[in-house]
């Protein structure tokens, strides 16, 4: 029984469901274009990103960080094909 | 019980590690009660017509991503339901999404669509419910202040399970699962 | 037909369920069915006893092969095992181990994920080699996406 216990809290210790990850580079873009474009549209209250930034919930563990890099990707193409013009925050 | 908190520690810590699990019913609207948290909203087009609405409330402009999952079954292969966020201030959507939309768009309002034409459609496994699903792909979307709503519909019109995967910062878990277990876990 | 059930009453009774003294493995292949993320197959392991016979820690090897509507699931598990009251009908079993999982469909690389399981249920001694066994089985995986499943597992062993 005590090696089940130890064997329990072992796991449960190494049990951090994966290291933090760092911010990808599309995420940083995709914020920085949203935040040029509230800039030109003068949207007053920026928008609450918080999980997209850096040290954002996003970046927790590597299978958050997977659905976040491809939003983050996808939503930056978006907005790059569908805005006629492109604020320098939004530019490749 | 000395002996057993490490396991009962470890299996109640887990609940703050998942999506918050909802169910939705074609007929009814659904308020997201926590917009804040991320959301795992499954349902099922029983005839392919029906129109899903979740109502989302919050505070300030707000950052998701959302995208909608398909059980990855042989026979759900083309079902390919479809999502839009559609509210105040969002962009008008483009032609092809708009012919494709459930119903007119109120006016004033914009929308961002995902047609779910990624193709080939990725997939993932979500090792909660240990399940595999096709992707339409998570997107980036900065949902309006104040009130918005999600629809989900079948522009094909085929029949199946689906789930809105909805937010990042997680804050549910298996208890909210077990109270709808069959209808999410299979 | 009574007859029969009269003599196996008299050799259940007699103790011929109890363990051969010198038997250090023991080959069991249940069935059994995943209730997270649902499959279902065989999961036959190997367990050797290590140390004199009644002793009741054993080491467990299994591997396992289960389908389902939407994946094939392969576990590989290293544990042990409690074998309590060898001598008996009924016999307690409980045990702990590791566990690395690979989830597979046509579409996608393999997922593996690594944890621990646990796993508690009886064996029923029907001679004194074989035996029925039911168990079930909780596993949590840590690594490669955090998760708790669980299932019962049952099928027939046997002692040599």
């Amino acid at each position: 029984m005590r090696f089940i216990v130890l064997l329990v809290t072992a796991l449960g210790v190494a049990g951090c469901w994966g290291d933090p990850v760092s911010q990808s580079s599309g995420c940083h873009a995709w914020v920085a274009c949203i935040r040029a474009l509230d800039d030109v549209a003068d949207a007053g209250e920026p928008a609450n990103l918080d999980r997209f930034v850096e040290g954002g919930f996003c970046w927790n563990n590597p299978s958050l960080a997977e659905g976040c890099i491809s939003a983050c990707d996808r939503g930056l193409a978006r907005l790059r094909e569908r805005n006629d013009v492109l604020p320098e925050g939004c530019k490749p | 019980m000395r002996r057993t908190w490490p396991l009962l520690l470890i299996l109640f810590a887990t609940p703050a590690l998942t999506h918050v699990p909802a169910r939705l019913h074609a007929d009814a609207v659904y308020v997201l009660p926590r917009p804040e948290v991320s959301s795992a909203l499954f349902g099922e087009f029983l005839t392919g017509a029906e129109h899903f609405v979740v109502k989302v409330t919050h505070a300030t402009r707000f950052g998701a991503p959302i995208e909608i999952l398909v059980p990855h079954q042989a026979d759900l292969f083309t079902h390919r339901p479809a999502w839009a966020v559609v509210g105040p201030g969002l962009p008008a959507p483009n032609a092809e999404e708009l012919a494709a939309l459930p119903a007119p768009l109120p006016a004033g309002f914009g929308a961002v669509v995902d047609l779910n034409q990624v193709d080939p459609r990725p997939v993932i496994f979500e090792s909660v419910m240990r399940r595999f699903y096709w992707t339409s792909g998570p997107l980036a979307v900065v949902l309006p202040k104040g009130e918005s709503e999600l629809w989900i519909w079948s522009p094909g019109h085929t029949r199946g399970k689906f789930g809105l995967g909805y937010g990042v910062e997680e804050g549910g878990g298996y208890m909210a699962a077990l109270q709808e277990w069959s209808f999410y876990a299979y | 037909m009574r007859t029969e059930a009269a003599v196996l009453c008299v050799v259940l009774a007699s103790g011929a369920w109890a363990e051969t003294p010198a038997s250090h493995f023991e080959v069991n292949v249940p069935l059994e069915v995943t209730l997270v993320g649902l499959t279902f197959g065989v999961r036959p392991e190997v367990l050797y006893r290590p140390a004199s016979a009644g002793t009741v820690s054993k080491l467990r090897l299994a591997f396992g092969v289960l389908g389902g509507p939407e994946q094939l699931f392969l576990p590989l598990s290293l544990g042990y095992r409690a074998h309590f009251r060898q001598a008996d009908l009924v016999q307690p079993l409980v045990g702990a181990g590791i566990e690395l999982q690979h989830r597979w469909v046509r579409d996608l690389p393999v997922v593996r994920q690594f944890g621990g399981y646990f796993e508690f249920g009886v064996a029923f001694a029907v001679t004194a080699q074989l035996r029925v066994q039911v168990l079930f089985g909780l596993d949590l995986m840590l690594l490669g996406g955090p998760g708790v499943g669980f299932g019962p597992r049952a099928g027939v062993g046997w002692c040599f």
